[in-house]
C-alpha cells in the first residue's frame, strides 16, 4: 500500500521564557492509504503537537520546526508557504478537534461553516455548496439537516457539534483526516455513535485517519496500527495486535496494565506506572522512560535507545532488545 | 459460584450495618429558564465499609446527588440519614460534627486547592476547625497524613502549583482524611488524571479503605474503573437511578436497557474482543432535565420502549436478590406473561 503521509525525523520546539521546550524529538511514522493509525500517550507526550504540525497550525514563533520532514503525497509540508498550506488545509487534509464548542465559530451558522471550504476549494456556487452542506449534515446523521444548517453551534448538543465538525472536515473528501481526541469531551454513548460514524464514513470514502487519543479502548476499536509516544519520542509502533498482545516496550506494557478491564477480577490491584513523565525543558539524555522503568539498566541512563525492528514492521526503542541485555529481558518477556 | 471464601464473611458483616440511608431524595434547581430536576426521587442505602459506585453520563445528576447527600446543597425533598441522624435537619452544631464523619474528594485537583495556601495550611485547616490537634502535634499529624497518601513530610511548606495533577489529588485525599471521616464522597477523583496516574490514585484509595475502614460513594463516568473499585454499582439516568446491584452481577447481567447500552458502548482495550463485539448504539442525545420525558425518562432512546413507558413511571423493584431495576420490562402487571425472562 502506498504511503499517504510520512513523518521523518521530526523535531519541534517551543521557545518560552523558561527556555526551549523540546516537545517532539525526532519521530518517524507513516500512514498508508485507507488505514487508521492511532497515536497514544499521556498528556504532554507530544501527540497533539505532532497532529497540529501536519496541518501546520502551530504559530511560528514560538514554535520552531527544527528538523525533519512531513511528506504528504510525496511533498514536504514543512517547505510549503502559508498560502500553499491554505490550499491543503480542509481540502486534502481535514481535522477534527477535541472540543467542538471552541473549535466551531459561534457567530456563524453551521451550514456556512461547511460551505466555506466547498466554495473556496471546490469552486462551488453558494447555492450548490448549500445543497452539498445539507447533504453532508445528513450523511453525519443530523436530523432535519435543512433546518439545522441555518442554526448556530450553540443550538446543537455536544454530540451534534462533533458531527457537524466531522461534516466540515469531510466536506472536500480529504485524503487524510486527523482526529485529535475526537471523543474525549463526549459521553460514552455519544462516543460510541461518533466512532461508529467515523468507521462508516471511512468505509464509504476510503480516507486515511490519524486518531489521537489516550483511551486504549478507542485504539483497540478503531485502529489498524498504533504509534505509542512518550516524552516527545516514539517508544513503540506496530499493528494494533502487536501492540496489545506483544508489547515490546516497558512503557506500552505499563500503560496496558494500568487500565482496569471489564473482565478483570475485582480487588485485583492495578499496576500503575510509578512517577511522572520527564520535564521536556530538560529532557533526559538517555531513555526518557528510564526514571519510571522497572527494567532500567545502567545503559538506559546515558544512552538513548533507537527504534529497532522486532519483526513484522513492529518497532520498539528499548535497550532490553539489545543482545547484551538477554538475561535482563527474561523478566520482561513474562 | 461467585461467593469466594474472602467475600463471604465480609458480605455478612456489611449486611448488618447500614451507614447511610437516602430516602426519596430530590434536588431541583430553579433557574430563569425553568426548574432543573437534577435529582428526582432516589432511594438507596450504603453499608458500612462498602464502596458504592455511581455511574452515568454528564448531566445525569450524579455529582448533584453526591453533594446533596453531604448537604453541600439543601435537598428539595426527601431525607439523608447518616447513622440514623437526619443530615438535612441537623442544626449548625450537629452539622459540624457530621462534617467530621462525611468528607469529599473533588474532581478537579487544580481548582479544589487554594493556590495561595501551603499544603500544610490546606490540610491543617480541617484539623484547626475541629480542634483536633495544635502545635507540634498538629504538624506531626499533617506530616503523617502526607506520608499516608504517598507524599513526603517535607512537602508541608510547598504550594499547590508545585505539584502534578496526581500529587494534587493526593493532597485532596489527605485533606479529606485529616478529620478521620467514616464516609467519603469521591466525585470523579481520577477523571482529570492521565491513565498511568489514575491507577496510582485508585490503588491509594483502596489501600486507605482497608487501613481506615472507610466507606466510599464513588462517582465516575468510567465504567471499567467503577467496576474495579465498587462493591455495588448504581446507574443513573436523567436524575433517577435506573438500576442498582452488586457490581459483578450488574456487569454480567445488566437488566435495564440503558445499563445494557452503556456497557456495550465502552470500548474495551483488546482488539480481538472489539472485532467480535456487537455494539448497541443508542440514538439521539440525553433529553434536557428541565423537561424530562413523561413516564420512563429513558423511553426516548430505549430500543424496547412501549406504550406504557410514556404513561407510567416504572417502579423501583427488587427483581432478583439485591438487584434493583426501574423498568416496565420486568413488571408483571404491565408485561403479564411477557415479562422478560430474568437471566
Amino acid at each position: 500500500m502506498e504511503n499517504i503521509l510520512e513523518v521523518r525525523d521530526l523535531h519541534i520546539s517551543f521557545h518560552t521564557y523558561a527556555g526551549e521546550v523540546k516537545a517532539v524529538r525526532g519521530i518517524n511514522f507513516e500512514v498508508k492509504k485507507g488505514e487508521t493509525v492511532g497515536i497514544v500517550g499521556e498528556s504532554g507526550c507530544g501527540k497533539s503537537v505532532t497532529a497540529q504540525s501536519i496541518m501546520k497550525l502551530l504559530p511560528q514563533p514560538p514554535t520552531q520546526y527544527k528538523q525533519g520532514s512531513i511528506l504528504f503525497s510525496g511533498q514536504d509540508l514543512l517547505k510549503k508557504s502559508e498560502k500553499e498550506m491554505q490550499k491543503i488545509r480542509g481540502n486534502d487534509i481535514g481535522m477534527i478537534f477535541q472540543d467542538p464548542m471552541t473549535s466551531l465559530n459561534p457567530t456563524m451558522k453551521t451550514g456556512r461553516q461547511i460551505t466555506e471550504s466547498l466554495i473556496k476549494h471546490q469552486g462551488m456556487s453558494a447555492g450548490e455548496a448549500h445543497k452539498q452542506a445539507i447533504e453532508l449534515l445528513k450523511m453525519v446523521g443530523i436530523p432535519q439537516p435543512d433546518k439545522r444548517a441555518n442554526q448556530y453551534p450553540h443550538e446543537f448538543s455536544g454530540g451534534m457539534r462533533q458531527r457537524a465538525m466531522i461534516a466540515i472536515a469531510l466536506a472536500c473528501r480529504p485524503k487524510l483526516l486527523i482526529a485529535d481526541e475526537p471523543t474525549t469531551a463526549l459521553d460514552v454513548t455519544i462516543q460510541a455513535q461518533i466512532l461508529e460514524l467515523m468507521k462508516e464514513l471511512q468505509a464509504k470514502t476510503g480516507t486515511s485517519i490519524i486518531i489521537i487519543t489516550h483511551d486504549l479502548g478507542v485504539v483497540a476499536d478503531m485502529c489498524d496500527r498504533v504509534v505509542v509516544m512518550y516524552a516527545g519520542e516514539v517508544a513503540e509502533t506496530g499493528t494494533v495486535d502487536q501492540i496489545f498482545y506483544q508489547p515490546q516496550h516497558p512503557y506500552t506494557k505499563g500503560l496496558l496494565k494500568s487500565v482496569p478491564r471489564l473482565d478483570m477480577r475485582r480487588n485485583e490491584p492495578l499496576a500503575p506506572i510509578i512517577g511522572t513523565p520527564p520535564d521536556l525543558l530538560h529532557p533526559p539524555v538517555g531513555c526518557p522512560f528510564f526514571a519510571r522503568c522497572e527494567y532500567a539498566m545502567e545503559v538506559c541512563r546515558s544512552h538513548k535507545p533507537e527504534l529497532e525492528e522486532m519483526g513484522g514492521n513492529h518497532q520498539a526503542a528499548c535497550w532490553l532488545h539489545h543482545p547484551l541485555a538477554s538475561n535482563r529481558k527474561e523478566g520482561f518477556a513474562q | 459460584m461467585k461467593l469466594t471464601l474472602r467475600e463471604a464473611p465480609a458480605k455478612k458483616d456489611k449486611k448488618q450495618d447500614t451507614l447511610l440511608q437516602v430516602r426519596n431524595l430530590k434536588k431541583y434547581f430553579h433557574t430563569s429558564g425553568g426548574t432543573v430536576k437534577a435529582v428526582s426521587d432516589v432511594t438507596f442505602d450504603i453499608k458500612v465499609g462498602e464502596t458504592l459506585g455511581i455511574v452515568g453520563e454528564s448531566g445525569c445528576g450524579k455529582s448533584t446527588m453526591g453533594r446533596t447527600i453531604l448537604r453541600l446543597y439543601d435537598a428539595t425533598e426527601g431525607e439523608v440519614l447518616f447513622e440514623d441522624k437526619n443530615v438535612h435537619k441537623a442544626s449548625t452544631r450537629e452539622l459540624k460534627k457530621l462534617r467530621r464523619d462525611m468528607q469529599m474528594i473533588f474532581q478537579d485537583p487544580y481548582a479544589s486547592l487554594n493556590p495561595r495556601m501551603t499544603i500544610g495550611e490546606i490540610i491543617g485547616e480541617a484539623i484547626d476547625l475541629h480542634k483536633l490537634a495544635s502545635g507540634a502535634k498538629r504538624k506531626a499529624r499533617i506530616q503523617e497524613l502526607l506520608t499516608l497518601v504517598g507524599l513526603k513530610p517535607e512537602h508541608i511548606n510547598r504550594f499547590p502549583h508545585e505539584f502534578s495533577g496526581g500529587q494534587r489529588q493526593r493532597i485532596g485525599i489527605a485533606r479529606a482524611l485529616a478529620v478521620e471521616p467514616k464516609f467519603i464522597v469521591c466525585d470523579e477523583p481520577i477523571s482529570a488524571l492521565d491513565v498511568s496516574i489514575q491507577a496510582q490514585v485508585i490503588n491509594l484509595l483502596s489501600d486507605l479503605q482497608d487501613k481506615m475502614e472507610l466507606t466510599y460513594l464513588f462517582i465516575a463516568h468510567d465504567l471499567s474503573m467503577v467496576k474495579h473499585i465498587s462493591d455495588r454499582v448504581a446507574v443513573m439516568y436523567l436524575g433517577k437511578i435506573a438500576e442498582l446491584s452488586e457490581s459483578e452481577e450488574l456487569y454480567a447481567n445488566p437488566l435495564h436497557p440503558y445499563t445494557e447500552a452503556l456497557l456495550s458502548a465502552i470500548p474495551i482495550p483488546d482488539p480481538e474482543v472489539e472485532r467480535k463485539r456487537q455494539r448497541i448504539v443508542l440514538k439521539g442525545d440525553v433529553p434536557s432535565p428541565m423537561n424530562p420525558p413523561s413516564g420512563c425518562h429513558f423511553r426516548t432512546r430505549c430500543p424496547y420502549a412501549m406504550e406504557s413507558c410514556t404513561k407510567i413511571d416504572p417502579v423501583w423493584q427488587e427483581v432478583k436478590p439485591d438487584h434493583f431495576v426501574a423498568c416496565h420490562l420486568y413488571n408483571k402487571d404491565i408485561m403479564g406473561a411477557d415479562v422478560r425472562k430474568i437471566r
